[in-house]
């Protein structure tokens, strides 16, 4: 891994955004509220999202010019890791991360002008369609078709596991334009109206208790105007929102772990067995020093990889691959093990640390999971040398 | 202009520096010795003064020392880059004994006359110590040391044994813990002393290692007279002092420098080697653990970064975190790097490791030290505070 710089030292204003962040869920999002909002089957809560909007934070990564904050990437994962430790599961990812970030690299003045306002406020949601029922994790590989159809194009495919689906107002759908079904050129990206005709969801939730749906186009009709960047171009956008997607999962890993740690260390101070806290069992002490562990050296490698990526820094696609395989395995297995170091209750629903551990696989299993992301970090790593 | 955390320490300035340690690097270090350091062989004494001798001239022989006692005065990046630069480039590992524990206890709890005769002495390598800390019986429980003195007039007399005892073959002082008193708690009663490895009474034992040779001894102290001018600090008082030198010892026990360095030469050798008909770096399961190793070493490396300068960290859960972590990233290069020689593996020859020797390899040149180093290595899961003591540590530190 070479081509970066392993110094990251936050900010006074990231610390503060890592304060109030913190302190408004803990306040604001405890466990059985979350339960409560996932239980009502909607996608986040209403009121909650309207806090988002006042704190900033959906307009947290977006350009000043576009009436956002300016933050970095590093700001996204830093607001991440809360929502991790909260098991927060109101759409960010779909709405900000993938969608309105994507509307404003890749988006002309009108169509940035059209949405982003509205997402800043929290009226307007977005969800990010782009893996299909056989793409696996390589979201080049699209078989969704758009042609040209007088002024507009119209759009066939299906769109799996788009996270948010239901509740988004618009859809931000890949489809291929031309070439192959894996060719890298040929590709683009539109704005479908979540309502429009010939759009059909089947909506679900997801084991870390988020929303998603299965979404099927049938010859959809678009505009020109739904076209967003380049015609054929879109590979690159979506590889960046990808990445930032996984800078975002990365913080809400972290989040998760920290969380899986603090609740194991708490019930060991409290449950007792044979007479003794368990806390006093050194078979039991060990393995918890393992958690700690197994956390810093997950917040280490991702907050590196988010600090790489905001800076642009040469060495930073290998970074996200490593943070990402890491998080599958190390991260897994830590989280396995806060479950194993409970007992019974952890295997309930009603008891938090199971809960981390399914934000785990779900992050696992969302952009690449540790096979494949440990394969690219081999790849980049050979390139580098090359 | 971009500040090192915790040092405000300028960037620009950290890569002059870097720049200097290899202009002295590459005028110092002949490349025969660097290889011989990189592939795991022995030095024997004379090869090390020399080394000391050479940073001493340019005044780097301290590198934690203070500038009014010689040192470099160093802020804690530039120790670090000093280190990593020294370890990429093979540069020979001291003993550090003497350079880092004593020198440092001595700074802080020595008598001034113990200071002016001791101090410059480490410095310039006239003196090699050896550490009398580890008893047969206390193992983990370094508390619980036993080693009996008494005092008769203006001397103690010590009569026990120590083991474990690094280069004591070697050394002609020995920083020695002593028990002058068994009432109370054990932490209570130890006492420091200055030991003149030339004093009668003293019997070395050497203790031969895994990998068939001699660098760790047991001492027999029988009825050793020791002044009590060379007594460290009060009477009975010497673990709380101790105690707070021990923590130290484990950020450079985990040696990210070391790891580096062995990474590159298993990245070198796993290229080299062909197995099975394609190179061993082909070979997806050794490939796939190569990559875990480099993302392993990496977040200790952050870390580390993350807390330098920052001593009740490198004492605490963090600093603990490090050698856990680090030593067993060490060992599994090293076990790597045995793997890849294949049977060669198996021929042991400890005769090649030794300085001086000349004769020809069996097999492929890394095999002669790959796998005697390996097992020699499984030593730093175990000294320096075991890992299940880190884990001790690491656990005090979540339930305070």
């Amino acid at each position: 891994m070479t081509g970066l710089d392993l110094r990251v030292e936050l900010s006074p204003e990231q610390r503060m955004l890592q304060d109030a962040a913190a302190r408004y869920l803990e306040k604001a999002y405890g466990f059985q509220e979350r339960q409560a909002i996932v239980a009502a089957g909607s996608d986040g809560d209403a009121g909650k999202w309207r806090d988002f909007a006042q704190m900033g934070w959906l307009g947290l990564p977006l350009p000043e010019s576009d009436g956002g904050n300016g933050g970095s990437a590093l700001d996204l994962f830093l607001l991440a890791q809360a929502f991790g430790k909260a098991l927060a599961v109101e759409p960010y990812l779909s709405t900000v991360v993938l969608g309105a970030m994507t509307v404003a690299a890749a988006g002309n003045a009108a169509q940035r002008a059209r949405i982003l306002p509205g997402v800043i406020a929290g009226r307007t949601r977005l969800a990010f369609g782009c893996t299909e029922p056989e793409s696996g994790y390589a979201l080049l590989d699209v078989q969704t078709r758009a042609r040209a159809s007088g002024d507009g194009f119209v759009l066939t495919g299906d769109k799996s596991v788009v996270l948010g689906a239901a509740s988004a107002d618009h859809l931000l759908i890949s489809a291929r334009t031309a070439g192959a079904r894996d060719s890298r050129l040929g590709i683009s990206l539109f704005l479908v109206d979540r309502t429009a005709p010939g759009v059909t969801l089947r909506p679900y939730g997801t084991i870390d208790g988020r929303r998603a749906a299965e979404v099927k186009l049938q010859e959809v009709r678009v505009g020109r105007d739904a076209l967003l960047g380049e015609l054929h171009g879109a590979a690159a956008r979506i590889e960046h929102a990808q990445a930032l997607g996984i800078v975002t999962l990365l913080g809400e890993a972290v989040g998760c772990l920290e969380g899986a740690l603090a609740c194991t260390v708490e019930y060991h101070r409290n449950r007792h067995q044979f007479g003794k806290p368990l806390s006093s069992f050194q078979a039991l002490r060990h393995r918890v020093a393992d958690l700690y562990v197994a956390k810093e050296e997950t917040r280490a490698l991702c907050l590196l990889a988010a600090h790489a990526h905001a800076a642009g820094e040469p060495g930073a696609a290998q970074a996200l691959a490593g943070a990402k395989a890491w998080v599958g395995q190390a991260g897994r297995h830590a989280a396995e093990e806060a479950v194993q170091l409970h007992g019974a209750i952890a295997i309930t629903d009603e008891y938090v640390v199971g809960h981390y551990l399914k934000r785990i696989i779900a992050i696992d299993r969302l952009f690449g999971d540790t096979g494949t992301a440990l394969d690219r970090y081999i790849e980049l790593g050979r390139a580098a040398d090359a | 202009m971009t500040a090192v955390p915790g040092t405000q320490q300028p960037l620009t300035d950290l890569e002059d520096f870097r720049r200097e340690v290899r202009a002295f690097l590459a005028a110092n270090l002949s490349p025969a010795l660097a290889e011989r350091v990189k592939a795991g062989f022995y030095l024997d004494k004379p090869e090390l003064d020399r080394w000391q001798r050479a940073l001493h001239a340019r005044g780097w022989a301290g590198t934690n020392w203070p500038p009014e006692h010689g040192g470099p005065g160093w802020t804690p990046m530039q120790k670090y880059v000093f280190e990593d630069e020294c370890a990429q480039a093979g540069a020979p590992i001291l003993i550090m004994m003497g350079l880092n524990q004593v020198a440092a206890l001595l700074m802080a709890a020595g008598t001034e006359d113990q200071k002016r005769r001791h101090l410059p002495r480490i410095l310039d390598g006239s003196d090699l110590w050896c550490q009398g800390l580890s008893e047969p019986n206390s193992g983990s429980d370094l508390a619980s040391l036993k080693c009996p003195a008494w005092r008769e007039g203006d001397e103690y007399v010590v009569d026990g044994s120590k083991i474990w005892t690094t280069a004591a073959h070697w050394a002609n002082w020995c920083f020695l813990l002593v028990r002058t008193s068994s009432d109370g708690p054990k932490q209570e009663g130890i006492t420091i002393l200055l030991l003149d490895m030339k004093t009668p009474g003293i019997t070395i034992r050497p203790i031969i290692g895994l990998d068939g040779m001699h660098s760790l001894n047991q001492l027999f102290l029988d009825k050793v007279r020791i002044p009590v001018s060379c007594r460290v600090g009060e009477e009975g008082r010497g673990w709380p002092l101790m105690k707070y030198f021990l923590g130290h010892e484990r950020i450079s026990a985990a040696g990210i420098w070391k790891c580096k360095a062995h990474f590159a030469r298993l990245t070198k050798i796993a290229r080299e080697t062909r197995r099975d008909g394609r190179p061993l770096i082909e070979n997806p399961r050794f490939r796939d653990r190569m990559a875990w190793l480099e993302i392993r070493m990496r977040a200790l490396e952050v870390i580390l970064l993350s807390i330098i300068g920052d001593s009740a960290k490198a004492k605490g859960a963090e600093g603990a975190l490090l050698k856990l972590r680090g030593t067993e990233l060490q060992q599994e290069m090293l076990a790597m790097m045995s793997e890849a020689c294949g049977p060669y593996a198996v021929p042991f020859h400890p005769e090649v490791l030794r300085s001086g020797w000349t004769g020809e390899h069996v097999g492929p040149e890394f095999a002669a030290t790959a796998t005697p180093f390996y097992l020699f290595w499984r030593k730093s899961t175990i000294s320096g505070g075991s890992s299940e003591i880190m884990r001790n540590v690491i656990a005090q530190n979540l339930y305070p």
